[in-house]
């Protein structure tokens, strides 16, 4: 269990304390007292964030949102944890349904921060990209973000087309439209989204060629 | 504890195959070999041919709950020796893609044209992954559905680009169908060309009853 004092969960989420002491008092947050000073296990405050963001995921200011997010994410990523993926699953699915605009803002803003970091800001991975090994893991999945990115808002806008279609019929024919799919049949495929041939990188001296 | 530059497009990447998962379970399952929404080449196809494979799959609950009508499938002699399942489960489909026409006119108010444009480009898919490419398998039945559905669409007062798109790709198809089949079984595959056809012509859609849509 990781505990965080106030100060540093404060920081963390982009809040003063105030508002994070007043966020934490209408939830139900085990507090620890240790030497004096206040903290709160990580575990527990995402929590009773996700609890908070269904019950009634308007009342969650976005700031915790991404940290709930963030904090799935490396859970995921570093452990593979699979009540993570579960949880990011429900986050998805709840924003997809209530604000999709939500959804492909949280998306959009992932991208371009990442894109920020990678091509504009990080000296270390232009050096990595110049002296010929660019094959790290940041720039595969930055190399594969590029090429998605120009074809990103003509996607989004083929996903909404297809919704709205959707609704238009539903609503012309007061039927709930599409049937839902099984969980098995989902899971099915998920399994042939993930069969991707691997992406093929450049290296420097090709990029020059 | 933030997340680093690598968890973050990782993240990306699991919410867009739950995005990619909703909006495949949107699409026509029929037609999915055909097409990869992953990728980004395919983005064109899948935009120009959105309405008939959004339509076709919202048609399916919709003769569920009795809106289609599609007549049965009357064979002639010769055919009702050839008769299976999979037989009658394309002259389903048929009546399903007539649906997804009507629909589109009825309730999003596209025109026939477009509608027909949204099909043929998915067929003109077909005939490269079957025949060109060869990395789906030969389908007689499914391919006789198709033929069937361009040869009463050609009759539609196309304008000429799309009229010629879709006559060239006919004669393609039939060619390829014709090199595949012996002479017996493509006396069968004209049989059920034509006994497709006039389910497509047969197939309708109601309006639903207390509907003030006119």
């Amino acid at each position: 269990m990781t505990l965080l004092t106030m100060l540093e969960l404060a920081e963390e989420l982009g809040l003063n304390q105030w508002e994070l002491a007043n966020l934490l008092g209408q939830g139900d947050v085990p507090y620890h007292h240790s030497l004096g000073t206040l903290s709160v296990s990580q575990e527990d405050f995402v929590e009773f964030a996700f609890e908070r963001f269904q019950s009634d995921y308007t009342t969650l200011p976005r700031p915790i949102l991404d940290h709930l997010i963030s904090f799935y994410a490396d859970r995921l990523t570093q452990d593979n944890d699979h009540q993570a993926r579960q949880r990011i699953q429900q986050i998805v699915d709840l924003l997809y349904e209530e604000d999709p605009g939500l959804l492909e803002q949280v998306l959009g803003e992932y991208d371009e921060l990442y894109h920020e970091l990678v091509y504009d800001n990080s000296e270390e991975l232009v050096r990595q990209k110049n002296s010929g090994w660019s094959v790290t893991e940041s720039v595969r999945y930055g190399e594969m973000l590029l090429v998605s990115k120009k074809n990103k808002g003509q996607y989004r806008n083929i996903t909404r087309q297809a919704r709205t279609m959707v609704k238009q019929v539903s609503d012309f024919f007061e039927v709930d439209l599409p049937e839902k799919i099984t969980t098995s049949k989902k899971r099915d495929v998920y399994a042939s989204i993930r069969v991707k041939p691997p992406l093929r990188y450049f290296t420097s001296e090709e990029e020059a060629a | 504890m933030s997340m680093t530059l690598k968890m973050r497009p990782q993240l990306v990447q699991e919410m867009r195959l739950e995005q990619r998962l909703r909006l495949r379970q949107m699409l026509a399952h029929d037609f999915m070999e055909f097409i990869n929404i992953e990728d980004d080449g395919d983005q064109e196809l899948l935009e120009e041919s959105l309405p008939f494979l959004v339509l076709h799959e919202v048609s399916h609950p919709l003769h569920d709950a009795g809106y289609v009508t599609i007549p049965p499938l009357r064979p002639s002699r010769r055919l009702q020796e050839y008769m299976d399942v999979s037989v009658s489960q394309q002259a389903l489909e048929v009546g399903i893609d007539k649906s997804a026409l009507l629909i589109g006119q009825l309730v999003l108010q596209h025109s026939e044209q477009q509608m027909i444009q949204a099909q043929v480009a998915l067929v003109e898919r077909v005939y490269r992954d079957m025949f060109q490419l060869e990395v789906v398998p030969f389908h007689n039945k499914f391919l006789a559905r198709l033929q069937a559905e361009l040869a009463v669409q050609q009759e539609r007062g196309l304008d000429r680009e799309l009229y010629g798109r879709l006559t060239t790709l006919e004669k393609k198809i039939d060619e390829g169908v014709r090199q595949q089949l012996y002479r017996k079984n493509y006396g069968f595959h004209t049989d059920l060309i034509h006994a497709y056809q006039r389910v497509y012509r047969g197939t309708t859609v109601q309006l639903p009853k207390k509907s003030s849509h006119g």
